[in-house]
């Protein structure tokens, strides 16, 4: 039983140990931002709210990280694993959560660590491994119960459901953070209870007894699909495959992102909060979850079903009988329906949390002058929002589609997450830094991307062509980032103008250079 | 109409196809005024090229066993006695080439030959007349 | 010129001189001479890796050329894809049809492609083939796969059905279903079928014309006529039994021991005659291989011939 067991964590380690690798690389990349922010921050007001949401922000992408951003890897679907068979469920179940979950509470404790150490929260430091464990238990048992499909719907369901509701008691006055075996107690029990539900799912699921609640669902839609009508034109039915293929992935994660990740922090802590705080987080986090989802969104658009092995362009793709230029366009309109989705979803959560706290709907229905949040600039920032979440989906999507590999993608993420960061921080203040001090941070957002172009190289993915692209798009990209992320307090402290105004919202503009070139791109790929 | 073809024989499929028909037309399955399926239908129905149908169908009309009425199909034509006649007696003495052959084989005199011959047919005479 | 004339008035396929090399030393396609012509079926056969789906993937403008020239319908598919594609039928080796798709979806999905669909010929298939509308392509058996993506191929009529092995582990009804697919094609007129298959005993029942591709070199090319026509089975009886396969003119493999070889050859028959009399055997036996014991024949040979360099 022993050598079973240790066989089948071995096959996890050989699976996931890219990824391992990578959660590496940006533990190192977190160990050089903190060398930077050092001298740089003083530490900001000690508010809760913001240092969870970030924390939760890398667990999530932690998560994603770990198990390669595919459901599939998550939910190990058990017919395929034919030589899985003679092992009893239990093990087979039991390896699956010690490595993911143990892999992904062991990996997160360093960026607890510098975290704890850079601002002074020891609770920090089983909160923030604690928190992530418990949502990669949650995963796992949703997928093994669900399946694919429905394991995305409940957590949209729960998150969309559960946490608004759990907002509206405010003043809860236990608070997990106060009570720290409490919380950790709290943790293990609902990964014990998560383990469990896996087991029962996975066991059902091995003897063909459990098609997975989601196929009840999605009978119900069988009587739709006889009523389909045709198509106007090839276009339609080329923007209908974009949307019903990928589309609508960047709206749900939005959701998914904004839910989550905004509200876990009112269940776990006390209020009152900072007065200003909401307001804040609010619009930076509209406008980075706009632009973060179109990284994701893109990941996943470039995913395996468009390409061949060969990184090419799978073939019913290209022998459509239609130019090079109009697919290309198809794909743009959806990626650009998609952004307006998503930034439609994140406006009405937005005003469904605010409905749930009083003051917060009271400034905004009063127009104090000395509410940040005016409809104007509410505007000015949703305006904004999309033109950078479309150029930005735009820029990331020709890049992967060069084959440049999931780990410059992955580095992308994190560099794009550690600015938001810096930039949440900065909110409160803190000007920006001159240059010299900024080249650690330069390095080690950009390490992650040579490393990833190094080891495709290797491997034999990245042609020349790609390589071009990527070496001359990676600092583009970064620089736009950089400049971004450092002028956003300007945009919303008091002093803000109309010249920053007008300046950055030219560098959001500056990816969208990226799609007017796609049909040039697109045309590389389809004939090599 | 039943014929079998088989690509791996060494005979050409076409020629398999013509021999076969022939086959049919003389041992009376097939009668005069009767209609071979259309090219199309027999090529799917043997799974082979259209092309190589239309051969055989080509090289039997030549022959004069096939005529090709215009819209209406492919018939099996009215006249032809002596050439018929000769084609089965060719088609028989490959038989028989065959039998005598085999009988050599089993080590079986002429003389036993023709008595077997005489014998299965006098068991076979009584279902023959109601053909 | 129109897109209607063009496929009227111009062969289906003709590829000159059509290199290809992947990187510095892989060469998939050496200096291929096809021409295909209109409303027959063209059989493409040879071992995996020979390049026969490269050579497909040309004809559809996914790979171009590293010299020589493709031309379908007279148009060069890299240039104007569209064009070209919209007289195309095409069912990839690996069936790549997205499995999340269901086969109503998928049929009004690739109608809005092809104005040429027919929607009554393409409910009729879908009978036959026996697929449910509502199905999704994922759960569905591979042979069932298999369909989808030939009624998705065949219903808007193409000028010319490319087939990418298309038999490849299906069970023999499917298979069946296939055959009588292309011949049905080919029924109408002046439709082309170019097929590429390694289930030899197919292509010989099906094909007119066959090229036989071995390390991206056509090493034969010609109707099914000539190609039957020029090789022959010899079975040669010497006086002596030898050790070694005997070295007649024009052989191309040997199979026997001692006193007794069989030999596929190819060339004129009396030459061959000749040739083995003069070695000091007696012809046993001579009859026409089928196409299967050629190619193997001609593999074999080429394997032994490159072992001796």
């Amino acid at each position: 039983m022993h050598s079973t067991f240790l066989a089948l964590l071995w096959q996890q380690w050989r699976q996931t140990r890219l990824y391992l690798f990578v959660v590496l690389v940006l533990v190192l990349n977190f160990l050089a931002l903190e060398m930077s922010w050092g001298g740089l921050v003083e530490p900001p007001p000690p508010d809760w709210p913001i240092y969870l949401q970030s924390f939760l922000l890398f667990a999530f992408f932690l998560i994603l990280l770990v198990s390669h951003c595919d459901p599939e890897n998550i939910h190990p679907s058990i017919p395929s694993r034919v030589f899985v068979l003679p092992v009893p469920t239990y093990l087979l179940v039991t390896s699956y959560f010690i490595f993911r979950v143990a892999a992904v509470g062991i990996v997160s404790v360093p960026i607890a660590y510098n975290y704890c150490l850079l601002f002074d929260r020891p609770s920090v430091m089983y909160l923030l491994p604690l928190g992530a464990m418990a949502l990669m238990a949650y995963f796992q048992s949703t997928f093994w119960l669900f399946a694919r499909a429905g394991a995305i719907a409940s957590l949209i369901a729960g998150c969309v459901l559960l946490c608004p509701i759990a907002a509206l008691p405010l003043s809860i006055s236990f608070t997990l953070a106060q009570h720290p075996a409490w919380t950790a107690a709290g943790a293990v029990v609902f990964i014990l209870a998560a383990f469990v539900v896996s087991l029962v799912a996975a066991r059902l699921e091995r003897r063909s007894a459990w098609t997975g609640a989601w196929a009840v669902i999605s009978a119900l839609w069988d009587w739709r699909v006889g009523r389909q009508k045709p198509f106007a034109s090839a276009a339609h039915a080329q923007r209908w495959f974009e949307w019903k293929r990928r589309g609508k992935l960047l709206p749900v994660l939005a959701a998914i992102a904004f839910v989550l990740l905004r509200n876990l922090p009112r269940i776990l802590l006390p209020s009152p909060m900072h007065p200003r705080i909401p307001v804040y987080q609010d619009a930076t986090f509209a406008a980075s979850c706009t632009v973060l989802a179109a990284f994701v969104a893109a990941l996943w658009f470039a995913a395996q079903d468009y390409r061949e092995r060969t990184n090419g362009l799978s073939s019913f793709m290209m022998s459509r009988p239609m130019s090079t230029k109009n697919l290309g366009v198809a794909r743009l309109r959806v990626g650009a329906r998609s952004i307006l989705v998503a930034t439609a979803v994140m406006a009405v959560l937005l005003i469904l949390r605010a409905a749930t706290s009083g003051a917060f709907m009271s400034k905004i229905l009063l127009f104090d002058a000395e509410a940040w949040f005016s409809v104007k600039r509410l505007a000015v920032v949703a305006g904004i929002t999309l033109t950078a979440g479309l150029g930005w989906l735009a820029l990331c999507w020709s890049l992967f589609w060069f084959s440049v590999p999931l780990l410059s993608g992955y580095g992308l993420i994190f560099a794009f997450v550690a600015l938001v960061e810096i930039a949440i921080t900065r909110g409160f203040g803190a000007p920006p830094a001159s240059s010299p001090e900024t080249w650690p941070l330069i390095f080690a957002v950009l390490l992650p991307g040579l490393i990833g172009l190094y080891t495709s190289y290797q491997r034999g993915l990245v042609s020349i062509r790609g390589l071009v692209c990527a070496v001359v798009l990676w600092p583009i990209a970064f620089l736009d980032l950089a400049a971004l992320v450092f002028l956003a307090p300007g945009l919303f402290g008091p002093g803000w103008s109309t010249g920053d105004l007008a300046l950055w919202g030219a560098l959001c503009m500056l990816p969208g250079l990226a799609i007017a070139t796609v049909p040039l791109k697109m045309q590389w790929l389809r004939v090599r | 109409m039943r014929i079998h073809i088989s690509p791996n024989d060494g005979v050409p499929i076409y020629r398999q196809i013509v021999n076969q028909i022939k086959y049919l037309l003389a041992s009376r399955r097939l009668g005069p005024g009767d209609e071979v399926p259309p090219i199309r239908v027999l090529a799917e129905q043997l799974l082979i090229n259209p092309n190589t149908v239309a051969r055989a169908y080509r090289e039997l009309e030549t022959a004069g066993l096939l005529t090709k009425r215009q819209g209406a199909g492919t018939y099996v034509s009215d006249r032809g006695s002596p050439l018929a006649h000769a084609e089965r007696v060719r088609i028989l003495g490959e038989r028989v080439d065959a039998l005598l052959a085999e009988a050599q084989q089993l080590d079986i005199s002429l003389e036993d030959v023709a008595r077997l011959i005489t014998e299965r047919n006098d068991a076979m005479k009584p279902d023959e007349n109601g053909r | 010129m129109s897109e209607d004339s063009a496929a009227d008035s111009e062969r289906p396929v003709v590829a000159t001189a059509l290199t290809r090399r992947f990187g510095r030393k892989t060469v998939a396609l050496d200096n291929v001479d096809l021409e295909v012509p209109r409303g027959g079926v063209f059989g493409l056969v040879g071992e995996n890796g020979a390049g026969k789906t490269t050579f497909i993937k040309h004809l559809l403008g996914l790979l171009k050329p590293t010299a020589g020239t493709v031309r379908v319908f007279g148009i060069d598919p890299i240039k104007e894809p569209e064009n070209v594609l919209a007289h195309i039928g095409y069912l990839s080796e690996d069936r790549d049809l997205p499995r999340w798709m269901r086969v109503r979806e998928l049929m009004l999905y690739t109608q809005a492609f092809y104005p040429k669909w027919d929607h009554a010929y393409a409910e009729q298939l879908r009978e036959t083939f026996d697929l449910d509308p509502r199905a999704k392509l994922k759960t569905l058996s591979r042979g069932q796969l298999a369909q989808a993506g030939l009624l998705a191929a065949l219903a808007h009529r193409p000028d010319l059905l490319l087939l990418d092995e298309p038999s490849s582990g299906l069970d023999p009804v499917v298979r069946r279903d296939i055959l009588g697919a292309i011949i049905r094609t080919v029924a109408d007129e002046g439709r082309t079928v170019l097929f590429s298959s390694h289930l030899l005993d197919e292509v010989e029942r099906v094909a007119d014309t066959v090229a036989m591709i071995h390390q991206g070199r056509v090493v034969l090319c010609g109707t099914m006529d000539n190609i039957k026509g020029s090789h022959y089975r010899l079975t040669l009886r010497f006086q002596e039994a030898l050790r070694s396969a005997p070295a007649l003119l024009g052989a191309l493999s040997y199979e026997g021991s001692d006193r007794e070889w069989t030999a596929i050859c190819d060339g004129r028959l009396d030459q061959l005659k000749q040739a083995a009399v003069a070695l000091g055997a007696d012809i046993l036996e001579e009859s026409v291989p089928s196409l299967e014991e050629i190619f193997v024949a001609r593999v074999r040979g080429a394997r032994h011939t490159k072992a001796e360099d």
